[in-house]
C-alpha cells in the first residue's frame, strides 16, 4: 500500500511510514536506533518501560505505541528525549542489578544490558532495592528471580495474549509488585503449561532456563560463596557502568566459541516451529526462538522448548545390532550391511521384490524419505513403501485430492489467524498442535475471531469456543451434510464461486436430500438450534477455516468425512482466497514431507502417479533402472501380507509400529513371522525387539536436512551435534546399503538429494538449499524461479480444468464392537508427550509433569461404577485388554471414555484395544471406533495426573499486563513531571501516555 | 520366525582395549603437534625448575578458599579504594590528549634538568625580575590556566561523585 505512504521527520531525516505504522517501527526501518525494552515485535506495545519515549512535536510519547501521522516532527535523541529515556532506564535499574559479567543472560542479546548501554547509563540515580520475595525454583524447567525482574510485563503479555494460557499477571497493588502465577502460587503448581514464552521474551535474567544457569558464562558457574562477594566487589569498585559494559561485552564475545547456536526445526508435531538451539559440547542449554521463524515466531510449546534431553539419553543406539540366537550382539557397520544385503538379495531372488516392504518415517527428513523411496523403488524394485500418514492423515489427503486437487493445507497459519470463523472438528490443537492453537486463541481473544468446536470431548478449545457441539461418535459426516443442506435451503451458497470455479454441484445437491436438520438432530445428537447456528455463523463470516485431525480421519469413513468438510467449504466459497480453506492438522513434524517426497505406494515424490508411464520414464532415466509399474501395498496391507505369507522381509525406520499401529497384538504377531526384519531407530524400540538387524540412526539435531510442516512449508535444519557413537543419518545408511547392492548414489550432502528431487518433481522445481537458508522457507508448489505458494488455488484448483469438484458422500455405519462392549473408547494425544513417548519419557521434566497414561471417565459413569480418580480398571475390547488408572473429569460425558496414547508399556497401550478395521479408501485404521468394557480392579488410588500438573489449576485470564493499573499507583510519577522539575518544563511534555 | 528379544550384548571393550584406543588417539595428536609440544615441554621444564608449577598447583587445589579470602580482602573498603583508584587512574590517563601530555611531560623533564640546587636565596625583586624571563613567564601562565581549570572542576565536580 505504498501509494498511501507518507513521510514524517525523525531526527531531521525524512522517514517513510505506512499507514498505521508506529514511530518506533518507522524509525527502526530507517536505521534510527530508538531505545526500548518492553516492546517486542511478536507482542506489540506494552508501555511499561518508558525507555522508548520520544519527543513528538514537543510532547513525550511512547514511540512503540504512537502511530505515525503526517507532519510529525520526532526527536529520538534530543536532550529532552534522552532525559526521559534516562529517567525510565534509571527506574528500571532500581529493580535490576547490573552484574552482567557474572550473569547467564550476558550473551550479546540481553535487552536490558543493550538498552542501558545505548543510553550510556553511567550511574544509578535510584539505588537498587531487592524485592522481599525469594526466587521461585519450583518448576523443573525454569526459575523466576524477583530481584532481577524489571516488571516490564513482557512475560505476562506473552502468557495472556500470545500463548493465551492466561497464567501470569503482575499485581500492581502490591507494595513491591512482582510476577505471579495463578495470582500467587508456586510456578510448578500453577496452570502454567511450560510453553516457555515467558522465559523467551524476558529481557533480562529474571526468568531463565534452568539448563542455562551456571552454564552459559565463564564465571557464572562459580559457587555462591565466591559469586556473591564478587558481585559486591564489582558494584563497589565500578568506576561507572561503562567499564562494566566493556568487560561484559568482552565476556559475551568469549562465550561465542563455547556456545554453539544452530537453527533447527522442531522434531515433534506438524506445526513446524523453528528456533535456535544452543549447545555447549553435547548439552542442550537453551532453545532460543526468533521472531524471524516463519511458522511460530517466538512461540514454542513444552516439548519444543524443553524436550531435547533424549538426544543424550544413555539408551541411544550407538552401534548396529545383529540378532544371534536369543541375543542382539553389537556389530560393525560392515557386518550389519553385508548381512542386510545378503538377506534382502536372497529373499528378493526367492520370493520376488514384492515380498519386501519399506516403512518410512515421518520423523525423518525429506531427504531421508526421498532416499528411502529411491531405495525401495530403484534398488529393491518394489513400490511397497509407506509411512505413518497411513495411521493418521491419509484420509484428509484423499478428501482434499478428491475435491480441490492437492493434498495439503489451503494456506498458512497466518490465514488461520486472520479468518473470521475457525471451525475445529475432531482435533485438540491446544494439546496436539499447541503453537498453532495459540494463534486461534489469540485471534479469538483479541480480534473477534469466532470459534466453533465439534468434538466428543470438552477440551480447552471447546471451553473457549463460541459454540461447542458434541456429536455422537462417528456422525460428523451427517451434521456436515445437514449444515450444507440448510445453507442451500436458505440460499446462502456462494453462487458465483460455485458457477465459476466448481464442477459437480447438481449431483452434490441431490446427494444431500436425506440430510435434513431433523435427520441430523436424530442421528448426531446435536440440536436443531445448534445446527442452524453453525450454518448461520459460516454464512455470516467472510472467511472460514476448518481445522480437522484424527477425530475425523481415524474412522471407517475418514476419507468421506474429510470430503464432506471440503464440500461444505466449497459450497460457501471458502477456498481459493487468503484467510479460508481446509486445514488437516498434520501430526508429525514431517508427515507432510514424508508423503510429499514419495514414501507412498502409489506416488512418486510430488504426488505423481507410479502408474503414469511418462512419470516413470523420467525416474527411470534419472536413476538408470527399470521401475515397477504397479502401485505397491500400504502399511496395513503389508501386515496382512505378512500374515498370509506373501511378505517375507521388512525394512522399517523411525516408526514404533508395535505400539502405534492399531490392533498391535496382530501387528506383533506379523513381525514374528517375518523372515528378515531391519529396524533403524535412535532407540531400541519395542518394534526393534522383533528385528534381525537394528541400525543406529541420527535424530534431527545430529544431521542436516529439511522438514515440511502442515502448511506445506519446507524448512531447513542444521547439524547442531555430531551423531552419537556410530549412529548415522538415515539417508547415509540407505546410500551405504544401496552401494553394496550395486547402486552408487554419490550423495555427499542432503542438499544434493533435494536438488535431485527438485529436478524430478515439478512441485519442488524451485526448491534449493540456498533458497532455504537460515529462516527462509518455501511453501510448495515452488516454481522454477523460486516463487512459492503460501495460499493454494488462488487462480486454479489442482485439476486439469482448474475447477474444484463437489464429491457427494454418504454416511455409513461405523464399526460396532458389540453390545457387551458398552463404553465408547476415544483416544489421543496430550500436550506433554509425543506418540509412544520414546523421546519424551526420556526427559525428566516432562515425565515429572506427566509420568504415565490414563483413561478419562465421566462423573456419571464414575458414579455408576462406584469409582474415583485413581481407580485401577481393566479395559477389554474384542482385540485385547489393558490396565490403567482413571481420571474422573467433565471433559468426557456419558459412556464415552478417553484414553491417552502415550506409554511405552505394552500392557497399558491403547492400541492393544483397537482393531484392524479401517477407512475404506485409504486403509487408515479406525482408532476412534472401538467399544470396550470396563472392569474395576481398585475403586480408588493415586491420581495418575500429579498435583503439580496444570490440569489441576485455574487460569487467571486478563487482557495483557494492565499497565493502566501501574499508572494508577500512588507512587507512580509520570516521567514528564520529573523532567519538568528538572527544568524541561517550557511547553515540552505536558503529557506522556 | 523371529521371537521378540530384548537382550543386548554390548561390545564391551576391555580396559586394555580402551587404553589402547585412547593412547592411539593421543599419539595421533602428538605427532600432529610435534613442534608445538617440544616448545611447550621446554617451557614446562623451566617453570618446574623455577618452582612456579608447584605454587600453581597449590593455588589451583585450593582455588575456592583462595577466592573467598581474596574477595574478602578486596571487599574491605581500603582495597576497594585501591581498585577503584586504579580504575580512576586508568581513566585519567585515557582522558588525556597524548600530544599535549607529551609537551607537558617533556617540559617537566627539561625543568628537572635545569632544577639545580640554588646557591643563593632569591629575593622578591629577583622573583619579579624573573617574571620578565619569557620561559618562566610561559610556565607560570600555563600553571595559572591549569589552576583555573582545576578550580572549575572542583566547583562542579562534587555532585557527580557517587
Amino acid at each position: 500500500m505504498s501509494e498511501q505512504a507518507f513521510t514524517i521527520r525523525v531526527d531531521g531525516k525524512d522517514v517513510t511510514c505506512q499507514p498505521g505504522e508506529t514511530i518506533l517501527n518507522a524509525a527502526e526501518g530507517h536505521d534510527i536506533r530508538v531505545p526500548h525494552i518492553c516492546y517486542h515485535r511478536n507482542l506489540g506495545p506494552i508501555r511499561t518501560c518508558d525507555t522508548c519515549l520520544v519527543d513528538v512535536n514537543g510532547e513525550l510519547r511512547h514511540s512503540c505505541a504512537t502511530v505515525a501521522e503526517p507532519g510529525m516532527e520526532v526527536q529520538t535523541a534530543s536532550k529532552f528525549a534522552r532525559a526521559a529515556q534516562q529517567e525510565a532506564m534509571q527506574r528500571i535499574l532500581e529493580n535490576h542489578e547490573l552484574y552482567c559479567t557474572v550473569c547467564d543472560n550476558n550473551n550479546g542479546n540481553c535487552r536490558v544490558h543493550n538498552t542501558a548501554e545505548l543510553l550510556q547509563v553511567d550511574h544509578n540515580k535510584y539505588e537498587f532495592r531487592p524485592k522481599p520475595y525469594p526466587p521461585d525454583v519450583s518448576h523443573p524447567f525454569y526459575r523466576y528471580e524477583p530481584d532481577q525482574c524489571i516488571l516490564c510485563g513482557r512475560c505476562v503479555e506473552a502468557c495472556q495474549d500470545l500463548q493465551v494460557n492466561e497464567t501470569l499477571s503482575i499485581d500492581w497493588s502490591l507494595e513491591r509488585p512482582r510476577v505471579l502465577w495463578d495470582g500467587g502460587v508456586p510456578i510448578n503448581e500453577s496452570s502454567c503449561v511450560s510453553c516457555g514464552h515467558c522465559v523467551t521474551v524476558c529481557p533480562c535474567n529474571a526468568l531463565m532456563e534452568k539448563d542455562m544457569l551456571g552454564e552459559a558464562g565463564y564465571l557464572t558457574g562459580l559457587p555462591n560463596q565466591v559469586m556473591l562477594p564478587m558481585i559486591d566487589l564489582t558494584k563497589a569498585v565500578e568506576p561507572s557502568y561503562e567499564g562494566i559494559f566493556a568487560i561484559s561485552e568482552v565476556e559475551a564475545a568469549m562465550r561465542g566459541p563455547r556456545i554453539k547456536r544452530t537453527k533447527t526445526v522442531c522434531t515433534y508435531c506438524g506445526v513446524g516451529c523453528s528456533f535456535e538451539v544452543w549447545t555447549k559440547d553435547r548439552k542442550v542449554i537453551r532453545i532460543e526462538p526468533q521472531v524471524e521463524a516463519p511458522a511460530n515466531g517466538i512461540s514454542t510449546c513444552v516439548k519444543g522448548k524443553w524436550g531435547w534431553e533424549f538426544v543424550n539419553s544413555d539408551e541411544r543406539l550407538t552401534a548396529p545390532l545383529i540378532r544371534r540366537g536369543d541375543t542382539f550382539v553389537e556389530a560393525t557397520w560392515d557386518e550389519a550391511i553385508s548381512l542386510i544385503v545378503e538377506r534382502l538379495t536372497e529373499i528378493k531372488k526367492k520370493h520376488g521384490a514384492g515380498s519386501i516392504g519399506v516403512i518410512a518415517s515421518s520423523k525423518a527428513s525429506n531427504e531421508d524419505n526421498f532416499a528411502a523411496q529411491k531405495f525401495a523403488r530403484a534398488v529393491l524394485g518394489t513400490n511397497n513403501v509407506d509411512n505413518c500418514s497411513r495411521y493418521c492423515q491419509s484420509p484428509a489427503t484423499a478428501g482434499l485430492m478428491r475435491t480441490v486437487g492437492l493434498g495439503g493445507d489451503a494456506g498458512s497459519i497466518y490465514d488461520i489467524a486472520s479468518a473470521d470463523l475457525v471451525m475445529i472438528i475432531g482435533a485438540n490443537p491446544a494439546e496436539s498442535h499447541p503453537v498453532l492453537s495459540t494463534r486461534v486463541k489469540r485471534s479469538h481473544k483479541l480480534f473477534g475471531q469466532k470459534l466453533i468446536v465439534a468434538d466428543l470431548r470438552g477440551h480447552e478449545m471447546a471451553d473457549r469456543a463460541d459454540l461447542f457441539v458434541s456429536p455422537l461418535p462417528s456422525t460428523d459426516l451427517i451434521w456436515l451434510n445437514a449444515v450444507a443442506r440448510y445453507i442451500l435451503d436458505q440460499g446462502w451458497e456462494a453462487k458465483e464461486f460455485i458457477a465459476q470455479r466448481t464442477n459437480g454441484m447438481e449431483e452434490f445437491v441431490k446427494s444431500l436430500d436425506k440430510y435434513t436438520i431433523e435427520y441430523a438432530e436424530q442421528m448426531t445428537g446435536i440440536s436443531r438450534e445448534q445446527l442452524v447456528k453453525i450454518a448461520t455463523m459460516i454464512h455470516e463470516a467472510d472467511n472460514t477455516c476448518i481445522l480437522w485431525a484424527m477425530g475425523v480421519t481415524q474412522h471407517t469413513m475418514g476419507t468421506d468425512t474429510s470430503t464432506a468438510i471440503c464440500n461444505l467449504l466449497l459450497l460457501t466459497g471458502n477456498f481459493g482466497r487468503p484467510g479460508c480453506g481446509g486445514y488437516p492438522l498434520r501430526g508429525h513434524n514431517n508427515v507432510q514431507g514424508a508423503c510429499d517426497f514419495g514414501t507412498m505406494p502409489a506416488w512418486f515424490p510430488g504426488y505423481e502417479a507410479v502408474e503414469d508411464a511418462n512419470v516413470r520414464a523420467k525416474y527411470e532415466k534419472a536413476w538408470g533402472v527399470t521401475l515397477e509399474s504397479k502401485p505397491g501395498i500400504n502399511n496395513h496391507q503389508m501386515v496382512a501380507a505378512i500374515h498370509d505369507g506373501h511378505m517375507k522381509a521388512m525394512y522399517l525406520f523411525g516408526e514404533e509400529m508395535s505400539l502405534v499401529d492399531s490392533n498391535s497384538n496382530h501387528v506383533e504377531d506379523a513381525f514374528e513371522k517375518l523372515d528378515f526384519f531391519v529396524v533403524q531407530d535412535i532407540f531400541f524400540s519395542r518394534t526393534a525387539r522383533f528385528a534381525d538387524v537394528v541400525l543406529p540412526a541420527a535424530p534431527s539435531l545430529e544431521k542436516d536436512g529439511t522438514f515440511t510442516n502442515t502448511e506445506r512449508r519446507i524448512q531447513r535444519f542444521y547439524k547442531a551435534l555430531e551423531p552419537i557413537g556410530q549412529a548415522k543419518p538415515d539417508w547415509q545408511i540407505f546410500q551405504m546399503i544401496a552401494k553394496q547392492m550395486g547402486h552408487d548414489w554419490h550423495y555427499t550432502h542432503p542438499s544434493e538429494i533435494m536438488a535431485e528431487a527438485a529436478s524430478l518433481a515439478p512441485i519442488f522445481a524451485g526448491v534449493t538449499y540456498e533458497r532455504l537458508k537460515e529462516w527462509n522457507s518455501l511453501q510448495w508448489p515452488v516454481a522454477p524461479d523460486g516463487t512459492d505458494t503460501p495460499v493454494l488455488y488462488l487462480k486454479r484448483f489442482g485439476f486439469p480444468d482448474g475447477k474444484a469438484r463437489f464429491f457427494p458422500v454418504e454416511w455409513t455405519e461405523p464399526y460396532n464392537a458389540g453390545k457387551e462392549y458398552d463404553l465408547h473408547l476415544n483416544n489421543g494425544r496430550i500436550l506433554e508427550h509425543f506418540h509412544e513417548g520414546n523421546m519424551t519419557y526420556r526427559n525428566d521434566g516432562l515425565t515429572h509433569k506427566v509420568p504415565r497414561e490414563w483413561v478419562e471417565v465421566s462423573p456419571d459413569l464414575a458414579k455408576e461404577r462406584g469409582i474415583e480418580t485413581g481407580a485401577l480398571v481393566r479395559l477389554t475390547s474384542p482385540y485385547g485388554e489393558i490396565e490403567t488408572r482413571v481420571v474422573v473429569t467433565e471433559r468426557v460425558h456419558g459412556n464415552e471414555v478417553y484414553m491417552t496414547m502415550h506409554t511405552r508399556d505394552e500392557e497399558r497401550a491403547v492400541n492393544r484395544l483397537t482393531s484392524s478395521f479401517h477407512d475404506r479408501v485409504t486403509h487408515t485404521p479406525n482408532y476412534k471406533e472401538m467399544g470396550v468394557k470396563m472392569e474395576v480392579l481398585e475403586a480408588t488410588g493415586e491420581d495418575p495426573i500429579p498435583s503439580w500438573n496444570w490440569r489441576h489449576a485455574e487460569r487467571v485470564p486478563q487482557l495483557g499486563v494492565l499497565v493502566e493499573e501501574k499508572w494508577k499507583r500512588p507512587d507512580y510519577v509520570p516521567i514528564s513531571q520529573v523532567l519538568a522539575k528538572e527544568g524541561f518544563a517550557d511547553g515540552q511534555a505536558a503529557q506522556q501516555h | 520366525m523371529a521371537k521378540q528379544l530384548s537382550n543386548i550384548e554390548k561390545r564391551v571393550m576391555t580396559q586394555a582395549e580402551k587404553d589402547a584406543q585412547s593412547l592411539g588417539q593421543i599419539m595421533g595428536a602428538v605427532t600432529e603437534q610435534k613442534e608445538a609440544l617440544m616448545v611447550f615441554l621446554d617451557v614446562i621444564g623451566e617453570l618446574h625448575q623455577a618452582g612456579v608449577l608447584e605454587t600453581l598447583r597449590g593455588m589451583l587445589k585450593s582455588r575456592t578458599k583462595i577466592g573467598v579470602i581474596a574477595l574478602g580482602q578486596l571487599n574491605k573498603s581500603g582495597a576497594q579504594h585501591l581498585v577503584r583508584n586504579g580504575f580512576s587512574a586508568v581513566q585519567f590517563l585515557a582522558a588525556m590528549d597524548p600530544a599535549r601530555l607529551r609537551v607537558m611531560l617533556d617540559s617537566v623533564t627539561r625543568g628537572m634538568e635545569k632544577a639545580e640546587p640554588a646557591d643563593h636565596r632569591i629575593g622578591v625583586m629577583g622573583l619579579m625580575g624573573t617574571l620578565r624571563d619569557p620561559e618562566v613567564n610561559a610556565a607560570l601562565s600555563t600553571m595559572i590556566n591549569f589552576l583555573r581549570g582545576m578550580g572549575q572542576g572542583l566547583g562542579q565536580g562534587a555532585q557527580h561523585v557517587h
